[in-house]
């Protein structure tokens, strides 16, 4: 059965979303998340996914602002109710320690210079607990200047290494703000092997894992969640009455 | 043992069209500056066939080291200051099926729609840096 690939975008233009939404159905993504979408874009998307084979989702990304804890906190309150992804780029120690604990988030996200610096081995292991993903835009990686290319391999590996060590889930993204960004799953995948050196868990960090944790919050957050285990039966029920009358 | 190689399809999508020449040096230059002299000897990356009609590459490469040649085609933007898009379609184990997989109207079909839209891409993007402040 074929894997089915999931990207995130950030589009930095209204304009460019159906150029990138058909750039990626060529490239070969089934699913697409779509950070921080403006109404605009929310109404092309749900368009772009009628017409075409593709899933599109809403994710909201904080942190990139230099928000504070008391900030973000207030944003996740009402947003952790509608949106099935939540990624915190972690900015300071301070925010990355809150953000690995917090269970409204998903996603951690690191500057890419100071990725290996954030992403110690207590943070790893706090990731583990709250069930937390990295994730590694890898369009940041490729888009850099030559020169810069080194020290940023270099952070994203130690991060990597210390993920894979303690078993921290991994994502891998192009993550691309322009369409010619983007990169088609099997060279991300190339990409990622050569940073985890395992070519089935690199696959997986493209199509699997965002997959369950998509399946995972969308549960949650459909009206008849109750808590972990525990679910409302009753439309169903009804349901069931309504065939036997 | 013999060694076990791989035919690998890659596209060229730019406002030039690319010679066989460019194809190779744009892929091989980015090889050995990713991964050294040493590890572009271990891949053993060979052009077997271009195609300039369809600016469409058959790459030869040790089955091992494939993603090594995947994972520099992420890293090429642009070619003499003119922007380049490059993705590879598929990988086959002959010559012969990776020169008919070429010529699919699939991919063929995939490369106009493809370049059609990064071209709009680019326009958008030069018309943004010649505006004036």
């Amino acid at each position: 059965m074929p894997r089915n690939f999931v990207d995130s975008l950030n589009p930095n233009r209204e304009s460019q979303l159906s150029t990138f939404l058909h750039m990626a159905i060529h490239l070969g993504f089934t699913e697409i998340w779509i950070s921080n979408p403006t109404n605009e874009e929310k109404k092309q998307a749900t368009q772009s996914s009628f017409t075409s084979q593709i899933k599109i989702h809403e994710r909201f990304d904080i942190g990139l602002k230099n928000e504070s804890k008391a900030q973000m906190t207030s944003m996740l309150s009402y947003k952790r109710r509608e949106i099935p992804i939540i990624s915190v780029t972690c900015l300071t120690p301070e925010i990355t320690a809150w953000a690995a604990q917090d269970n409204r988030v998903d996603i951690l996200k690191f500057p890419i210079f100071q990725t290996g610096k954030l992403m110690s081995r207590s943070i790893a292991k706090l990731m583990i607990k709250f069930q937390k993903c990295l994730e590694i835009q890898l369009c940041e990686l490729y888009s850099l200047p030559e020169r810069q290319q080194i020290p940023a391999l270099r952070q994203i590996r130690s991060a990597v290494e210390i993920g894979i060590r303690k078993k921290v889930p991994i994502l891998f993204s192009s993550g691309s703000t322009r369409p010619d960004q983007l990169r088609s799953p099997w060279e991300l995948a190339s990409l990622g092997q050569m940073l985890l050196k395992n070519s089935i868990s690199s696959l997986d960090s493209l199509s699997v894992i965002p997959q369950q944790l998509l399946e995972r919050n969308l549960l949650k957050i459909s009206p008849d969640y109750i808590a972990p285990g525990v679910f409302k039966i009753s439309s169903s029920l009804n349901n069931i009455d309504e065939e036997e009358e | 043992m013999d060694e076990r190689i791989r035919y690998i399809n890659i596209r060229f999508i730019s406002p030039v069209q690319l010679q066989e020449k460019d194809a190779w040096f744009t892929i091989s230059s980015e090889v050995r500056r990713l991964f050294g002299t040493h590890g572009a000897a271990e891949i053993g990356l060979f052009l077997s066939y271009f195609d300039q009609v369809t600016q469409g590459g058959i790459f030869r490469a040790s089955h091992n080291y494939v993603y090594r040649v995947r994972a520099s085609i992420c890293f090429i933007h642009s070619r003499f200051n003119d922007p380049i898009h490059i993705y590879s379609e598929n990988i086959s184990g002959s010559l012969k099926k990776a020169k008919k997989l070429l010529n699919t109207k699939i991919y063929i079909d995939r490369y106009h729609n493809i370049r059609k839209l990064l071209y709009n891409s680019w326009e958008e993007n030069l018309d943004d840096d010649e505006k004036p402040i």
